[in-house]
């Protein structure tokens, strides 16, 4: 039974509902143009059909069918033409362009877009978020069964964008599958409408340490000195940078990968944060600051301006409490002491130790060493050429060599 | 003059001589010098008193200034009543006491040696010197036992350089190198002080050497002099050197200008005490006091015998007549001093009061004419100053209402 | 076979030195061949690295240059090492970023080695202060800094130098002196050593830690026995 030509390619391309429920589209193939790759009647022994690849005859002697010579040009170009048609044809998948990116550019993972840098958010009502950074935090792929389609997969994206000195604001955004970065703008959209403000001790820190949990991540934050740096889970460090924490200690427990649980427990726990005003003002006491530089001089830093300044008399017992416990709930992470490797007192590692041990002072004397102009660069080449140079005074006389106890002659050196 | 042999034993540092002309007093000073002893006039409980009555404790600026620690550590933070925060000052002005003990005033140990034995028939034995040091459990850096056997055989005790420098050698402290740095000497010491850091150089120099080095002697008073000519005192008060400074300038009949300071300032107390102090130190002087003379008395006196230092007392002239005190300009120099640790004013924002904050002096800086401020007193939670403010499209979300949302995010 | 064995040995290793002495006298490039590493050229390896006066560094970080390429941050902040996986499994440090002839031998150098104005010095302690932690006199971390050793090395040799020349000050400890040792005629006892360093806050602040009692709700059963001689127990102990 002779069927046409689209007959024939539907079996390959079309999928009932039910197939496609059971996950047939996958494997259904495009229409391939079969004319470009195959010629009717080229091959070896070169056939002409009349009226299909050779003008019609209308003569009867000669038939409909002739066959005729190829050349070796043709043969040639035959034997190749399949792979040279395929590659002048362009992939239709995109491609995204595996550049290499610079080390300060990259984000989590080589080249996925997940931590890099991703501009300013879209403007929204003629406001302009120029000074707004956005990070995307997380990417995936998730499902939800619907009655009408069934398994529906959906690309989701967690953004938090902020300007570094405050405002911050994250969302999650939501596209068709395989649509990445539609899913990423949609998330710095709804992240630009969604923004909060922090307030930040010196601008850098945060002004108590808190606890905050969010399912199963809690998260313990511990404020820190300047210059100290970001010290977080990955994450948090983004969001960090986007808020414009420069300087804390944050101890993730639980699930540190549920990364929308750990943003909402730990911006919960900003917000729940007291500059020192609004706790002196809430507490009635002055809030004073004592600085290890300063050999813990005590240093009023706010004082309660509407409330009444309390008394020893009418403090309470809670008021006591150390005010880094403030904020904890009376929680704190859990401390592992560091544990030795397991090598630590094994026979070999101590001989090593001991074999290392006469070169103890070797780091702290090149660097005296250094400070005392020997040689600029501690290169063996430098090394070798002041000693030269001592070398040449104490042989001729300008400096004394060096006797002393175990060094008690000087011997020529013998000519080999 | 007899002079008196010291035992290599009981290598104490005591001085048991007395000298002919005291390392602390400058030839060319004064003319009755000679028997005075400097460190019994020092350790006299008037002068000492004296001394630490002139000394000012100022907590922020001097004493606690903000220096550099070896490890990072974080500020605490605490809530204080009045009264726990006046004990806490009393605590930290009982430290301070003692961070401003002074620098012991010592004449500086004899240069010479003692030779122990003279061995001709070990000449030779070497190119250089041996140094023989004692290092015994029990000895302390003073007491240590250091002699010398030199090329030709001699064996001698050490001298106060070599001494030194072999404690520096086997007992290592943290910032005591073996040799002396490069501060101590121009060009590096004059750079340090144009830079305002005599206490810093003092402080080291203290810590580096012992009190009754020749070189820590001769290092501190140039110091002092050099303070004295620049008319820098405010870089000394309150520390712990400004004690031998003072008795080294009453030593020396060195004091108009320090009265010209204290006068500057309309410290007439520091004035008279400094008189007091100059008459306790040189009791041969020509100026008479008496037990229940005021202040101004023994000041105005002190002036009109000492005619020939008008031109050095303007200031102090200027307060006596006028009461006009040059306090803008004591500030002034005063804020150069407090450009320390590497370079960081101790910026601290001024302190939210009610005062100011509603003035351009308080948070709100120069936005304070645009917007009004409502301080409102609100139950237990949350903020306490609302501030009216335009609306400008940005969410406030959870900021207003966050103390109630707490427990509904953590029913999560 | 033993001897064949030692004579092949002697030949590979006779071999090898004539390779190696031949890598040694193989020629360098000068400067004016291989070129000068300015800051505006982008890969400079195998170039020299140029060499600039303290006065020229010092007027270079005062710089419309300096300011607008590292912003006022310090200068490690805008250089990342380029390694795979997380910065806390980080490979250590390289040795050096300039071999000994003075040419670059890779072209991503530490933020010190690849700016051809900078190099640590006593004489400016503002680019050493950069890597001091802050409020401290202690260089940070060489993972945390990105030099290469060399450069850390130098960078420690200059700090102890610029303390000694009096450019970096730094927190001298406290000498406290016992009079009694000085003064003969001096009788007090001196008063507590006070130290500038060691101080804890707990050793002028004690905690104010409130005391809560244990909260026991283990009643008529025989657990409160353990509880009643546990309490006698710790009063005893205290």
């Amino acid at each position: 039974m002779r069927r046409s030509g689209p007959e024939l390619w539907k079996t390959l391309t079309s999928v009932s509902k039910s197939g496609q429920k059971k996950g047939r589209r996958n494997t259904r193939q495009p229409v391939r143009p079969l004319n470009r790759f195959y010629r009717i009647g080229s091959s070896p022994m070169k056939v002409e059909f009349a009226g299909l690849n050779a003008p019609m005859r209308f003569k009867e002697e000669e038939g409909l069918m002739a066959i005729g010579e190829q050349t070796e040009d043709e043969i040639r170009d035959s034997l190749g033409g399949i792979r040279k048609i395929l590659e002048e044809k362009d992939t239709g998948k995109k491609k995204r362009n595996r550049e290499k990116l610079h080390p300060m550019e990259r984000g989590f993972s080589g080249t996925q877009l997940v931590g890099q840098k991703l501009g300013a958010p879209p403007p929204v009502d003629g406001v302009d978020f120029d000074d707004f950074e956005t990070y995307c935090l997380e990417v995936k792929r998730t499902s939800n069964m619907t009655n009408v389609f069934g398994r529906v997969h959906t690309m989701s994206a967690l953004v938090v964008t902020g300007n570094g000195r405050g405002l911050a604001g994250y969302a999650v955004g939501k596209a068709p599958i395989h649509r990445t970065t539609t899913a990423i703008i949609n998330g710095m959209g709804m992240a630009s409408r969604k923004i909060f403000h922090v307030e930040l001790h010196e601008g850098r820190t945060i002004y108590q340490d808190f606890y905050a949990e969010c399912r199963n991540t809690r998260v313990f934050a511990q404020r820190r000195p300047r210059g100290f740096g970001l010290t977080c889970h990955p994450r948090l460090i983004k969001i960090c940078e986007a808020i414009g924490i420069k300087d804390i200690y944050v101890k993730v427990e639980g699930s540190t990968k549920n990364y929308l649980a750990l943003t909402h427990a730990f911006v919960t726990g900003l917000l729940n944060q007291e500059t020192h005003q609004q706790l002196a003002e809430r507490k009635g006491l002055h809030v004073v600051e004592m600085s290890p530089s300063r050999h813990f001089l005590p240093q009023i830093v706010a004082s309660p301006i509407s409330t009444e300044l309390k008394t020893e008399e009418t403090l309470e017992a809670l008021d006591r409490l150390n005010l880094d416990d403030f904020y904890g709930e009376g929680r704190y992470p859990l401390r592992k002491p560091k544990a030795l490797p397991f090598f630590s007192n094994l026979e070999g590692h101590l001989d090593a130790r001991w074999r290392k041990h006469p070169f103890r002072n070797q780091e702290s004397t090149m660097i005296r060493l250094i400070a005392d102009n020997m040689v600029p660069r501690w290169t063996r080449d430098a090394r070798a050429a002041w000693a030269e140079q001592r070398n040449e005074r104490m042989t001729t006389g300008v400096e004394p060599i060096p006797l002393g106890i175990g060094l008690s002659h000087v011997v020529k050196k013998k000519e080999d | 003059m007899l002079k008196l042999k010291p035992k290599i034993l009981s290598l104490s540092r005591i001085s048991t001589e007395i000298r002919f002309s005291s390392q602390w007093i400058k030839a060319s000073s004064s003319s009755t010098s000679d028997d005075i002893n400097v460190e019994k006039l020092f350790v006299e409980k008037d002068v000492q008193k004296l001394l630490t009555d002139l000394t000012e404790i100022d907590l922020e600026h001097k004493v606690f200034r903000p220096r550099r620690t070896s490890i990072q550590q974080r500020s605490h933070f605490a809530l204080m009543t009045e009264e726990r925060l006046e004990k806490t000052r009393e605590r930290m002005r009982d430290e301070a006491r003692r961070f401003l003990q002074f620098v012991p005033v010592k004449e500086p140990r004899e240069e010479s040696i003692q030779i122990l034995a003279k061995d001709a028939e070990l000449k030779d034995f070497d190119s250089s010197k041996f140094i023989f040091t004692d290092i015994t459990f029990d000895a302390t850096d003073q007491d240590r036992t250091v002699v010398v056997r030199e090329p030709n055989g001699t064996l001698r005790t050490a001298n106060p350089e070599e001494h030194d420098r072999m404690n520096r050698t086997y007992y290592q402290k943290p910032n005591r190198p073996i040799n002396p740095p490069p501060l101590f000497t121009d060009p590096y010491l004059k750079d340090a002080l144009d830079k305002n850091e005599h206490e810093f150089v003092l402080d080291w120099a203290c810590w580096f050497y012992e009190p009754d080095d020749p070189a820590y002697v001769r290092l501190s008073q140039l110091i002092f002099d050099r303070i004295n000519e620049s008319n820098k005192f405010y870089v000394i008060t309150s520390t712990r050197h400004f004690g031998p400074f003072t008795f080294y300038l009453a030593l020396n009949d060195n004091i108009p200008k320090l009265l010209n300071y204290f006068g500057g300032l309309g410290k007439l107390a520091d004035c008279a005490n400094l008189v007091r102090l100059q008459k306790a130190v040189r009791p041969d002087w020509r100026v008479t006091i008496a037990q229940g003379d005021s202040d101004e008395k023994i000041v105005k006196d002190f002036m009109k015998q000492n005619g020939r230092f008008r031109d050095q007392i303007t200031d102090l002239l200027a307060f006596i007549n006028t009461g006009k005190v040059k306090s803008e300009q004591e500030l002034e120099k005063n804020s150069g001093v407090r450009e320390r640790v590497g370079g960081r004013l101790d910026n601290r924002k001024a302190r939210i009061t009610s005062a100011n904050i509603r003035g351009d002096d308080g948070p709100l800086g120069d936005l304070s004419k645009e917007y009004s401020v409502k301080v409102v007193k609100s139950e237990g939670s949350g903020d306490a100053e609302g501030i009216e403010r335009k609306v400008e499209g940005r969410g406030k979300g959870r900021w207003r209402s966050r103390q109630r949302n707490n427990d509904d995010d953590k029913k999560d | 076979m033993l001897a064949t064995g030692n004579s092949i040995a002697r030949r590979l290793i006779h071999s090898s030195c004539r390779l190696a002495c031949e890598g040694k006298n193989k020629e360098v490039p000068s400067p004016e061949e291989a070129g000068y590493a300015f800051n505006h050229v982008e890969r400079k390896k195998g170039m020299y690295k140029p060499q600039h006066s303290i006065a020229e560094q010092v007027s270079y970080m005062k710089s419309r240059a300096y300011a607008e390429a590292y912003k006022g941050l310090p200068i490690y902040r805008w250089y990342k090492r380029n390694i795979k996986g997380q910065s806390k499994l980080q490979p250590p440090p390289r040795l050096f970023c300039i071999d000994k002839h003075g040419r670059f031998n890779l072209n991503h150098a530490c933020p010190v080695c690849r700016d051809e104005y900078l190099y640590f010095d006593y004489r400016n302690p503002s680019l050493i202060e950069q890597f001091l932690a802050d409020g401290t006199d202690q260089p940070i971390d060489i993972l945390k800094s990105g030099l290469c050793r060399e450069q850390y090395t130098m960078l420690r040799a200059q700090l102890l130098k610029a303390k000694e020349h009096g450019t970096i000050t730094f927190g001298v400890e406290f000498r406290n002196f016992d009079y009694r040792q000085w003064y003969k005629s001096w009788l007090e006892e001196p008063g507590k050593p006070v130290e500038r360093a060691g101080v804890r806050l707990q050793d002028i602040h004690p905690d104010p830690l409130v005391h809560f009692p244990t909260f026991k709700n283990d009643k008529n059963n025989d657990w409160d026995q353990w509880w009643i001689r546990h309490d006698k127990f710790a009063k005893k102990a205290k």
